[in-house]
């Protein structure tokens, strides 16, 4: 199964720069972000306020919904007490400590609006020449929205759009915006809570250390009925587990900090069955507009044929609901929030390829997989495998 | 009179080898609050709080009719409705040998608050035993009356027509009636049919001078004499009239003995008047000097030329108060050393008042919140001379606070911009400082919602830190929109004094356009922010403000110096914007970042003469009696152009470049300033024998000074012509 992924990712490849070409099939639905070196190095020499405060500055990205900043030390180590604030655009402060940071750098949460005010505060110690803190690079979403096999107009409605359903929106929180790096390149997919502290998305998305180290997973990032962007709260993740990974099946969970099912709520797996009638809700962070806040489709959204081939035999379903770049990892629902699929494939719309639309894999293979594996992992570690 | 004033009484002293006077003696300006119903107690608790902390001056006088109060009413040491009983106990303290009264000790919970006890007791009603022409003991001060404007709750029915100000309100300041004041500054507003929920209206307040006793245990004197402010020179007579400080110890209670002497007098007075401020009114006429940080914003006003820079006040012309419309941020809350800021539906943001905290000069770095910005920003403008923290760029301005979301969609930001500009600024609103920029996606209505205010209020806009280099048709708004006659944008510079360059950090940079106006220093500016802090901002945020503010000074000084022929008739708000640019310093180094230079607030506001420095180094302002109508300018020969001088608005030698710089409206009508104003970066000036003719003035003096064209390093016109 692995060959045959490969092969098509490069089948992708080579009919992007092909104008003529029939427009090929893109598997995964995740968006990608841009990634910009920037190497500003904050140092003694920096110095432009009194005191304990080192250096204060600004980073900003016009127009950004959001930026993350990748941060890392250089040099002997700064005084004991050391850190960097963050101020961001929603009148929000995090302090990091500069002796916690990483060698290999930092990537902080999403900072709102894309700009955030930094003061580097070194206290009453002396800095060393040779100590710096470095501005390695940022990160901020790119600007490509593609719509995946829209039936007719794509449909796809703000989460607290007048139109959306009050049981709809509810069934929404514990979906999160995740934003994550690896190899070089920034990610964006949509995921869930499958438990207290237990994030499902797609494996496509989340599949390294890399990527569950730097993956912030942002609640409540959403417009309002009164057209303001908010965020809620932004969740880290605890660790990559690769036994809580299924290629076959491209699903992947983690462990988040901090419990964020106290505050959101989750899916239940457990609800899953092959029942796959009735219309549906494909609840994601899809780019429909620019910003990617949580939005759903609902409208003409179904469940069409199952079971059908996906990464392994079998696997998925074929779904109408629009999706667009960014949904992959979203939880495909009945209306009665009964979990039905991991939505992960989308395709650009093509009527001259079988691959026409949205896949989905199955919620009871996805419900099987995670009871075995939170039962193998979970009781190899002496835990209870009823509580996840 | 101010603190700063009253160093040259201690000076003064201190040559007479009194040790004492070696403390500066502080001298405050006290104020009433203006309701007249509460005078009598206002001047009452004056006098009490003073007796208590030992600096009540006093001096003997005779009485016409056998009542103190006829006494102190005709001594002028007394005004109200009413002869509050605190006032009679005192009195009769200060002339026991004729009056005497029931000495109840004061509780304890009184005894803190320095106005609420006369010496330690309750205050009680004398028994006097006196008669006509008798001499006794009353204050020793002087006062004045001023009318100023203020908002307050709109009288029940208030109507512009109907409304009577206070028989004694003075006026002239505005230039016109009373009545007149109030109509123009609560003019009807569009879409409001209902009454205004305040108004703003004259009000008399009584002012005078209160002198304190050196006192070395005061950490407010300290502080001052950390200023380093220099003397005044001392007054020409050389005399200080001598303070006679009643010396009422024996009238003291035990209690208020031994509690008095654990605090500084100066101190707990100078906190009592302002802890109290509402009941007995404000002190509030300090001088730039006294401000505590005022020595770290120095360096600020020689870059851009403020009086400030000399740690002097401001002249009478800039103290109109004119509006400067605000687009920051929300700010929940006042600050100790800012004014009372108004919101477009007439509520105010007021300053801590009585929950002022001590020192109001904390400065922290760590204040980076949107409503930091704010703040500071507003700081810039117009923080307050009120010997507390900083002093703004326009202290006098009044603040109209629009709250700006700048986290909303580009696009939504600037559909409230437009709404803000379409309703329309409060009459008295001459600027707006918009510290902000935008990327539309589609066009929203800015540059129309800009242009309708051409006639009344100038647009300064921030050019924005993305250190990128614009060109004519550049998309951020509004600093691209500055072809309109009232905007102008703002570049921010580094703080080289010699050689400024555009304003660039780590991190980010300010955006420069050789079509851009002009630039003000954007580094690490002291300024206000929350919670009654103070912090150094970095932007073309705050390089903006100063363009406001100075804006805001031409507005006064232009209409003050101008405005005599022709009633209610307004400084236009393109006159402003040229008068900036061209009095602006010029450098080689900011050639293609910007068209002008560096504001320079001392030139811009020095409207009604004209100014000339020669290559000689002299320095002549005045009136310009003669010089020729053209002047030959250009290379050598036939094609030289002759530049009208009657259009000419500056011509700077350019040291680089060995021409001058020409700036000029391009109108073939003479003093005309509707016209385009240009700059002619390079001109030869060929005429060199042709004698200019200026009359200057000193004092009561006067003389005419002459000198040739070729002499002409740098000329600035008046803002008219006479």
């Amino acid at each position: 199964m692995r060959q045959a992924f490969t092969f098509a990712l490069l089948f992708a490849a080579a009919g992007a720069s092909a104008q003529d070409a029939p427009t090929a099939p893109e598997l995964e639905a995740l968006a990608t972000g841009v990634v910009e070196a920037r190497d500003i190095r904050i140092d003694a020499a920096s110095r432009n306020s009194d005191g304990a405060v080192l250096w204060t500055g600004e980073v900003a990205v016009a127009e950004a919904p959001w930026l993350r900043l990748l941060l890392r030390t250089e040099g002997p180590p700064f005084p004991e007490g050391s850190f960097v604030a963050l101020f961001t655009a929603d009148d929000g402060r995090s302090d990091l400590a500069l002796a916690e940071l990483p060698r290999e750098g930092y990537w902080t949460d999403l900072l709102p609006n894309g700009r955030v005010r930094l003061a580097v505060v070194t206290g009453d110690g002396t800095l060393d020449p040779a100590s710096a803190l470095v501005i390695d690079s940022l990160s901020y979403p790119g600007q490509e929205i593609a719509a995946y096999s829209a039936h007719g107009g794509n449909q796809i409605t703000g989460i607290n759009d007048p139109s959306v359903p009050e049981e709809i929106r509810r069934l929404g929180r514990p979906v999160a915006y995740l934003s994550f790096l690896a190899g070089g390149r920034s990610g964006i997919c949509t995921g869930f809570l499958v438990g207290r502290d237990l994030l499902m998305t797609n494996e496509h998305c989340i599949n390294s250390d890399e990527s569950c180290r730097s993956l912030s997973a942002t609640f409540g990032y959403e417009v309002g009925v009164d057209g303001k962007l908010s965020y809620g709260r932004q969740y880290r993740c605890a660790g990559y587990d690769p036994r809580l990974t299924s290629f076959d099946l491209d699903v992947t969970v983690v462990r988040l900090k901090d419990g964020p099912g106290d505050v959101y709520g989750m899916i239940d797996p457990a609800t899953a069955s092959d029942d796959l009638t009735g219309p549906m809700a494909v609840i994601q962070h899809s780019g429909h507009n620019a910003t990617r806040t949580k939005e759903v489709s609902l409208v003409d959204c179904a469940i069409a044929a199952a079971p059908v081939n996906g990464r392994a035999v079998d696997s998925d379903f074929t779904h109408t609901c629009d999706t667009a770049k960014g949904t992959s990892g979203a939880p495909v629902l009945d209306l009665a929030g009964h979990f039905r699929g991991l939505h992960h494939f989308g395709f650009r719309d093509d009527d001259s390829d079988i691959w026409t639309e949205n896949r989905g894999v199955r919620g009871p293979l996805i419900r099987d997989w995670l009871a075995a594996v939170l039962a193998e992992t979970t009781l190899s570690e002496g835990g209870d495998a009823t509580h996840p | 009179m101010s603190i700063r004033n009253a160093l040259a009484l201690t000076l003064l002293a201190a040559t007479a080898a009194q040790a004492e006077e070696q403390v500066p003696q502080l001298v405050l300006d006290w104020q009433s609050s203006g309701r007249e119903e509460t005078l009598a107690t206002e001047i009452a608790r004056l006098y009490v709080t003073l007796h208590n902390s030992g600096n009540l001056a006093v001096r003997q006088a005779q009485l016409t009719d056998g009542f103190v109060e006829t006494l102190l009413r005709e001594a002028g040491v007394f005004r109200g409705s009413y002869f509050p009983v605190e006032l009679d106990a005192l009195l009769c303290d200060l002339n026991s040998a004729v009056c005497s009264r029931d000495l109840r000790p004061a509780a304890a919970a009184d005894l803190a608050d320095l106005g609420a006890h006369v010496g330690g007791y309750q205050p009680t009603r004398g028994r006097w035993k006196v008669q006509a022409d008798q001499v006794v003991t009353i204050p020793d001060y002087s006062f004045d009356s001023i009318t100023s404007l203020t908002r307050v709750p709109a009288p029940a029915g208030f109507t512009t027509a109907s409304y009577q100000p206070p028989a004694d309100a003075d006026c002239t300041p505005w230039k016109m009636s009373c009545a007149e004041v109030v109509a123009r500054f609560n003019p009807p507003q569009i879409r409001m049919t209902a009454s205004p929920p305040s108004v703003t209206l004259p009000i008399v307040q009584w002012t005078t001078a209160i002198p304190l006793r050196p006192d070395e245990a005061s950490k407010l004197s300290s502080r001052i004499l950390q200023t380093g402010a220099p003397p005044p020179a001392p007054a020409p007579d050389g005399g200080v009239k001598a303070v006679n400080f009643a010396v009422p110890d024996t009238a003291y209670s035990s209690d208020w003995k031994t509690l008095s002497v654990k605090q500084s007098p100066t101190d707990v007075t100078v906190d009592a008047l302002r802890r109290t401020l509402a009941p007995i009114g404000t002190i509030n006429r300090f001088g730039v000097a006294d401000e505590p940080l005022a020595g770290e914003q120095v360096p600020l006003f020689e870059l851009i030329n403020h009086p400030f820079a000399q740690l002097q006040d401001l002249p009478p012309e800039l103290h109109s108060p004119v509006g400067i419309a605000v687009f920051e941020s929300r700010l929940e809350n006042g600050h100790c050393d800012l004014p009372t800021m108004e919101r477009p539906d007439g509520t105010e943001i007021a300053p801590p008042g009585a929950t002022d905290p001590d020192g109001c000069d904390q400065v922290d770095a760590l204040s980076e919140t949107d409503a930091d910005h704010a703040a500071g920003v507003m700081g810039v403008i117009a923080s307050q001379e009120n010997g507390k923290g900083i002093v703004g760029i326009n202290p006098e301005a009044r603040l109209v606070l629009y709250d700006y979301d700048r986290d909303d969609p580009a696009d939504r930001q600037l559909a409230d911009l437009v709404r803000n500009m379409q309703i329309g600024f409060p009459e008295e609103v001459r600027v707006a400082n918009l510290s902000l920029g935008v990327r539309p996606i589609v066009d929203t209505g800015v540059r129309n919602a800009l242009d309708i205010q051409r006639a009344r209020v100038l647009i300064v806009a921030a050019a924005g830190n993305e250190g990128l280099g614009l060109s004519p048709g550049c998309a951020i708004l509004p600093a691209c929109l500055n072809d309109l006659d009232n905007v102008i944008t703002v570049i921010g510079l580094n703080t080289d004094g010699a050689d400024p360059a555009p304003w660039r950090s780590q991190t980010q940079g300010s955006n420069t356009s050789p079509f851009f106006d002009i630039g003000a220093p954007a580094e690490a500016v002291l300024t206000t922010v929350t919670h009654n802090r103070f912090a150094r901002k970095t932007g073309t945020s705050f390089a903006a403000p100063q363009v406001a503010a100075a804006a805001s000074l031409v507005f006064s000084a232009g209409e003050t110096v101008f405005g005599d022929n022709a009633e209610g008739a307004q400084l236009s708000p393109k006159a402003v914007k040229d008068r900036l640019i061209y009095t602006a310093d010029f450098f080689p180094s900011l050639n293609g970042k910007v068209r002008s230079g560096r504001l320079n607030i001392g030139r811009a506001i020095a409207v009604a003469d004209a100014q000339f420095t020669l290559f000689d180094g002299r320095s002549i302002v005045g009136q310009v009696l003669d010089a020729p109508v053209q002047f030959a300018c250009g290379p050598r020969g036939p094609s030289r152009t002759f530049p009208t001088w009657a259009n000419v608005r500056r011509l700077v030698f350019n040291q680089v470049r060995r021409q001058h710089i020409l700036y000029f409206h391009d109108t073939q009508e003479q003093g005309n300033r509707d016209a385009s104003l240009k700059r002619d970066p390079g001109c030869l000036v060929a005429t060199d024998s042709a004698p200019v003719k200026v009359l200057t003035r000193d004092g009561s003096e006067s003389r005419v000074e002459e000198f040739t064209f070729a002499d002409i390093r740098d000329y600035t016109s008046p803002l008219f012509d006479e």
